[in-house]
């Protein structure tokens, strides 16, 4: 059979659970220190500028029940870090494995699946 | 002889006759759930009549999708319908016109068969991909069908059958006495390969010719925008 | 090029747990009768399917479709050959239901099911994006799809749905679409549009959304509003509808025009979803139905609406009912109602991808083969350097983009980008000889799958680009008629 059993992080010496993907599965079990960890359990460092995405992502979680859409997402980067990042193309470079799915782990957030 | 191979020979008919039935019958007792025909199709039922016969006459789709394989099953099954139709000779003395007319040709005729038939073997044994999905019987289908074949090139090729004899006999057949046959080893391994072959065709894979006139995705045609 | 056995036995979707089982009302987990289960749905399911008893019975072993799928041709898993993923069925059915599968089982490859064949129907029927190439290429046209869309549809019963395909469904029901995005957000969205195309065009374009009395419904995908090239599509439509003059909206309560009903294969899943379509069209009292860029809802639309839900005679009857938007902007250029002008995309060198549902499964306008002229037309219209892919990965013989068929999934990349490859080498050969810069697609899978794997591949992510993109870059806003 295929595992359909969740997993688990461990941050701080606190088993988290999460899903076969590695999301949380309780958004309030988020700590700056989740971010970190699954991070660099891929091998990535978060700056500031992640950070702000991240924040951008859980913001607006918090008022639609949803991560927002990319051109939100690029509209709200652009006001916060500069015009000329407000575009995918410098999603993609702090989130290579796409923006709204990376991202959203990190944030804490449920994956957005459907035809994306 | 004849006491043998008539009975078995009518007994075939009559399980291929009704195993085509019965296959026809539960074929259409199964709903057609939705449109799924293949686009661009006809859009109207004698445009998918007219694309059927197409298929079914030049197997336009098997020559799209491997000339190899086209190559060996068409020349296969023109020779076969070919060799059934010279068959024909048997029916009555003088031979009917068209048998007549195709007579000559029965030799061509029966190495066509023999080269597709073995081309097709060879495909399924060489060709890994299809090896893979082949079991015992796709290659039992064909050394039925080569050994039928091979016995009834043997037959015409020497003088062993009395024609004038046979005939009787295939005209006798649905009387109440059959006329005897001199005995003949070659033209029983002939006429009981047949049998096996008329009783398994309508149970069997050989009968996706017919199958396929019943298949949604070519026999529907396509939803009319209107 | 010899096959390589189990090369991908390893790849399956996840399974669905006890929740999303269970929300679609199938059994949380494997139930203890499963073989028994399987068995009699099998015989239901080929007795109550002319297509699947055809598919079942007809084959004839002969090879033709062997090499015809890109997931063989990336991974040379036999299992991936069509004959044999219709095999994993047909030797069970043989098994049970044939007298020589009863009685000579050795023969005709017949199987009992046991565990690791369930597991190889759950792997295999999850390896097939349902987009018909084979049956193409089949003599007696043998659809595997209707097989992958049954075999699924009994494991769901028997406690094995896929997560992925499950989750959308659900979410469907809950928020309106495959994302779940609700209302408020989707119209935050729509806001944030308006805002950007009117600082790009200096033109006030609407996206308008629940607005009764409108002409036009128009039902896109849910990934449209979401991501990209997707919402470039959907400015595209905006511009069009715009600048001919017709009124329309969008719906919160239909907010998604895909049904992965279709590929679970649940005629129920498949008619609830279409049924939002039907109450949203009656609750706001629009005269037309319109699609937007979706593969398999355009064929779900096409062919299948009338018969899942009765009763759409309240929409005007003077329009072809549905309505994909390619026909709607084909028709406004032919008439001269819209100007494209091909200069506005002299940076592209674009070729078309063949989406398998439009391509196999639908028509588009009243021509024969207008699914492919249709959108040929529109971009040849809008881009001068237009190049076509060799001409057996286009049209009819199109090649799925690898994600298609609910398997436009993170657990299965592996196989998404290697079932990608055959089209990525077509897509090479016009970038050596033409160079080419974009491909465009006119379907939301395509369009998520080629963004995603396009980097694998070399290219960058946004070489994939929406019909209506470029199609809306084209037009000309300037002129009022």
């Amino acid at each position: 059979m295929t595992s359909a059993a969740e997993s688990v992080l461990v941050v701080d010496g606190i088993p988290l659970q999460t899903d076969e993907e590695g999301y949380l599965l309780n958004r309030e079990d988020w700590t700056r220190n989740v971010a970190i960890t699954m991070a660099s359990n891929d091998g990535v460092e978060l700056h500031d500028n992640h950070w702000d995405v991240i924040q951008l992502l859980q913001e607006y979680y918090e008022n639609y029940e949803i991560a927002p859409a990319i051109r939100i997402l690029t509209k709200a980067v652009g006001k916060k870090l500069g015009k000329d990042k407000a575009n995918s193309r410098y999603l993609y470079e702090l989130y290579p494995q796409g923006p709204a799915k990376q991202a959203c782990r990190y944030a804490g957030l449920p994956k957005p699946t459907g035809c994306v | 002889m004849s006491a043998v191979l008539a009975p078995l020979l009518l007994i075939a008919i009559a399980v291929c006759i009704a195993g085509i039935a019965y296959r026809i019958y539960n074929v259409l007792q199964a709903p057609v759930l939705r449109h799924i025909a293949i686009t661009p199709a006809a859009d109207s039922r004698w445009g998918v009549l007219w694309f059927m016969l197409i298929e079914t006459v030049t197997f336009r789709t098997l020559f799209k999708a491997s000339v190899p394989t086209w190559i060996f099953g068409w020349l296969f099954h023109v020779c076969l319908l070919l060799t059934i139709i010279i068959h024909g000779r048997f029916l009555s003395i003088p031979a009917p016109t068209i048998v007549a007319w195709l007579m000559p040709y029965t030799s061509i005729i029966s190495y066509g068969l023999m080269v597709g038939l073995i081309g097709l073997f060879v495909r399924r044994l060489v060709v890994d991909r299809v090896r893979y999905i082949s079991s015992l019987s796709d290659y039992m289908h064909l050394i039925l069908l080569l050994v039928i074949a091979g016995a009834g090139m043997l037959l015409s090729s020497s003088d062993s059958v009395n024609v004038y004899e046979v005939t009787l006999f295939v005209q006798g057949l649905f009387s109440t006495q059959w006329p005897s046959l001199t005995q003949n080893y070659l033209l029983a391994l002939h006429v009981l390969g047949a049998c096996v072959l008329l009783c398994v065709y309508p149970f069997s894979k050989l009968f996706h010719g017919p199958l396929m006139w019943f298949n949604p995705t070519r026999s529907q045609p396509q939803r009319p925008r209107s | 090029m010899s096959i390589k056995p189990q090369a991908t036995k390893h790849i399956k979707p996840h399974l669905a747990n006890a929740e999303q089982q269970e929300a679609l009302g199938f059994p949380g987990q494997l139930i203890d009768n499963w073989q028994e289960k399987v068995i009699d749905l099998l015989g239901e399911k080929v007795n109550g399917s002319r297509a699947l008893q055809v598919a079942m019975d007809a084959c004839m072993k002969c090879g033709a479709c062997t090499d015809k799928c890109h997931y063989y041709q990336g991974t040379k898993d036999p299992n991936n050959m069509p004959v044999a993923r219709q095999d994993l069925m047909r030797s069970v059915y043989k098994r049970h239901y044939t007298f020589t599968g009863k009685y000579l089982p050795w023969l005709v490859g017949a199987k009992e099911l046991d565990a690791d064949l369930l597991q190889q129907w759950y792997t295999y029927f999850h390896q097939c994006s349902q987009c018909r190439r084979c049956s193409v290429y089949c003599p007696v046209g043998i659809d595997t799809s209707e097989v992958s869309m049954a075999g699924r549809d009994i494991l769901a019963q028997v406690g094995m749905g896929q997560k992925y395909a499950n989750q959308v469904i659900g979410k469907v029901a809950l928020k309106g679409n495959n994302l779940g995005l609700p209302g408020p957000a989707l119209k935050d969205t729509l806001l944030g549009l308006e805002e950007d195309v009117l600082e790009d065009t200096g033109v006030a374009i609407r996206f308008p959304i629940d607005e009764a009395g409108a002409d036009i419904l128009l039902v896109t995908p849910s990934a449209d509003f979401f991501a990209e090239p997707h919402v470039d599509g959907l400015i595209g439509y905006a511009k069009v509808l715009h600048q001919a003059g017709v009124s329309w909206t969008l719906s919160s309560q239909a907010s998604e025009a895909a049904n992965f009903g279709l590929f679970v294969g649940s005629e129920q899943h498949t008619r609830e979803m279409a049924l939002r379509i039907k109450v949203a069209a009656q609750d706001l009292g629009v005269k037309r139905l319109v699609f937007g860029e979706c593969g398999h809802a355009w064929r779900v639309a096409q062919n299948h609406l009338k018969d899942l839900v009765q009763g759409l005679d309240f929409l005007d009857a003077r329009y072809p009912i549905p309505q994909h938007i390619a026909e709607i902007t084909h028709e406004l250029w032919q008439q001269g109602t819209i100007r494209l002008d091909v200069t506005k995309n002299a940076q592209r060198c674009i070729t078309f991808h063949d989406s398998c549902n439009v391509a196999r499964a639908s028509t588009l306008g009243k021509v024969k083969g207008g699914q492919y002229s249709i959108p040929r037309d529109l971009l040849k219209a809008s881009c001068a350097r237009y190049v076509e892919m060799p001409s057996h990965t286009t049209q009819q013989t199109t090649l799925c983009c690898g994600g298609g068929g609910g398997l436009l999934t993170d657990e299965l990349m592996e196989l998404r980008i290697k079932g990608a490859a055959a089209r990525m080498n077509a897509f090479d050969e016009v970038i050596k000889q033409h160079q080419v810069t974009h491909m465009v697609a006119m379907c939301a899978i395509c369009k998520s799958q080629f963004s995603t794997i396009f980097p694998e591949f070399g290219h960058a992510f946004d070489s994939v680009l929406s019909l209506h993109q470029v199609v809306g870059d084209a037009l000309d806003l300037t002129s009022s008629l």
